[in-house]
């Protein structure tokens, strides 16, 4: 948790960054979600968006702003912020295939070594991940959470084409490729639930500090979800997958 | 309707923006050049609908199916309407079946062609700004027809006799303030910074590289916020300067933030051109 003292204040021109420490435990990234939405509503008709990275919360204001102006009332927020009564974060289930086709590069990482490659995938459908924040390509979330002993080292030289959906990762970080891209990660599996439908207004229900947790499917399934996304038409597994 | 007859090197469609959406990875997009955008609307005094046509290096040749007034903001390109020489920055009423046609750009790199009647294109996320694949197309091509609704408004004569200055075009100089990360740079670097010249390598929406002699240590950083006009520095002393599709977070240490203003002058500028940063803190103070 934060005390007062951990916050420093920065500008990069309309925007403000509110500056602190990087803590992955859950309690840590869901006051920092809890202290952007009281800074939303603060400062709501000043506002075009505020944004949340690892250790920052960048509000984007309409209008060049005084920084040693807002500070003080910054602070006051911090100070008197209501952690308890406010939404618990949700668990989100979200499926994910790791069929040998879509497990290349943790394949390649313990040289083709299948004993280890299944021990690996099997602790990491066992983790539970929080969503630090979305970045990087619209919609690819930054989940954190993986123990240090499981990092995988980003790649040398990045692939030209990361599919879309790959669940990847690079470093302790996990990401989620919203569309098809070059990248660096390395590809654990496949999750065939787009995180977001931009058709929709707000386009995703997965918060900052949210939970997920990957259940295994099988190849025939996912090429069932991939059907009825192309033909519009139901599967169980795109209906949202919130737990408590 | 406008019939595409030549998309031009890349065109696309443009609005004030995608505003909001920043803490889902989305960028803001809309005009490059902010300036040269609201003085299109300015010039013609429609305020309603916010939709133009962005052009970069070669304008686009189009055939106007039905009459309608424009004005062309931002960079000079060689521009006609049919065999007839047109100007910047005034509005021009065309009649069925004229031809506009732009090609170079002789001064500047960006043109914005804006009609008084309001561009039907797919709205997402409260934008019609194309951004692949946000929107179906990243740019206009040949063949792909642009449909309007009419606007009635009355176009505000008065509007033509606003005053504009497109000396920015010509600019060389960015003003910049200090960014958060600003301290990571060497103390020569620090000074050199503002007195070289810096050539751009390569330029699109998303952003600008800028090659420069500085080579640094390799920053160890979290990803952090980035907004349009944000200066980073690679390790192999690369400067990325974000456009309005980049990325709103980055990895390196962000050195400076172009102002508004100096975000205008550099979306003008063109591979191969140079460019100097001004501290904010050295410029003339403006007369209140």
């Amino acid at each position: 948790m934060y005390p007062k003292q951990d916050f420093n204040f920065t500008a990069l021109g309309r925007t403000l960054i509110l500056g602190f420490s990087y803590q992955q435990d859950e309690r840590s990234l869901h006051f920092i979600r809890v202290l952007r939405t009281a800074l939303n509503e603060q400062f709501h008709e000043q506002l075009e968006d505020s944004t949340t990275t690892f250790n920052s919360i960048n509000l984007f204001f309409k209008e060049a702003f005084q920084l040693e102006q807002i500070k003080p009332e910054l602070l006051k927020t911090i100070a008197a912020l209501d952690f308890k009564n406010t939404n618990p974060t949700t668990l989100w289930k979200l499926p994910i295939c790791v069929a040998e086709d879509y497990t290349t590069d943790v394949q390649e990482f313990f040289i083709g070594d299948q004993k280890k490659v299944n021990a690996y995938i099997d602790r990491f459908l066992s983790l539970e991940f929080h969503l630090v924040f979305y970045g990087f390509l619209p919609g690819f979330p930054y989940l954190g959470g993986l123990p240090a002993a499981m990092a995988i080292p980003r790649k040398a030289t990045p692939s030209r084409l990361t599919l879309r959906g790959s669940v990847a990762i690079g470093g302790d970080q996990v990401g989620i490729y919203p569309q098809d891209s070059p990248g660096g990660w390395n590809v654990v599996g496949n999750c065939p639930v787009p995180l977001m439908d931009f058709t929709k207004n707000p386009p995703n229900p997965i918060e900052p500090a949210d939970r997920i947790q990957f259940f295994k499917i099988s190849t025939a399934e996912y090429a069932e979800v991939v059907t009825a996304l192309e033909k519009n038409t139901d599967h169980p597994y795109l209906k949202p997958f919130a737990h408590d | 309707m406008i019939e595409v007859i030549d998309a031009g090197f890349y065109t696309s469609i443009q609005d004030h923006g995608r505003v909001g959406y920043r803490h889902l990875g989305v960028p803001v997009s809309g005009a490059m050049d902010q300036k040269a955008f609201d003085l299109a609307h300015q010039l013609l005094g429609v305020t309603l609908d916010f939709s133009c046509i962005e052009c970069t290096l070669i304008g686009p040749i189009l055939r106007f199916h039905e009459p309608c007034t424009l004005v062309l903001t931002g960079a000079h390109m060689q521009a006609w309407v049919n065999e007839n020489p047109i100007q910047n920055n005034t509005s021009i009423t065309l009649k069925a079946g004229d031809v506009l046609k732009l090609r170079r750009a002789t001064k500047g790199l960006r043109t914005y062609i804006k009609i008084n009647h309001a561009i039907i294109s797919p709205v997402v996320l409260g934008s019609t700004s194309f951004y692949k694949p946000l929107t179906p197309k990243a740019i206009l091509k040949k063949g792909n027809p642009i449909f309007w609704i009419k606007s009635n408004k009355a176009i505000n004569k008065s509007n033509a006799r606003i005053r504009w200055d497109d000396s920015y075009l010509l600019s060389n100089d960015l003003a910049v303030e200090e960014g958060p990360e600003f301290g990571v740079l060497s103390e020569h670097i620090q000074q050199e910074i503002f007195r070289k010249g810096f050539v751009i390598s390569s330029q699109n929406r998303m952003g600008y590289r800028i090659a420069s002699p500085f080579s640094m240590d390799s920053v160890s950083m979290l990803s952090g916020a980035v907004r349009p006009g944000t200066v980073q520095i690679t390790p192999s002393g690369k400067l990325l300067i974000a456009g309005v599709d980049g990325q709103v977070s980055g990895g390196y240490p962000r050195i400076f933030q172009l102002t508004e203003e100096a975000l205008n002058v550099l979306v003008q500028k063109k591979e191969g051109d140079t460019i100097r940063f001004i501290s904010l803190d050295k410029l003339p103070r403006k007369e209140p």
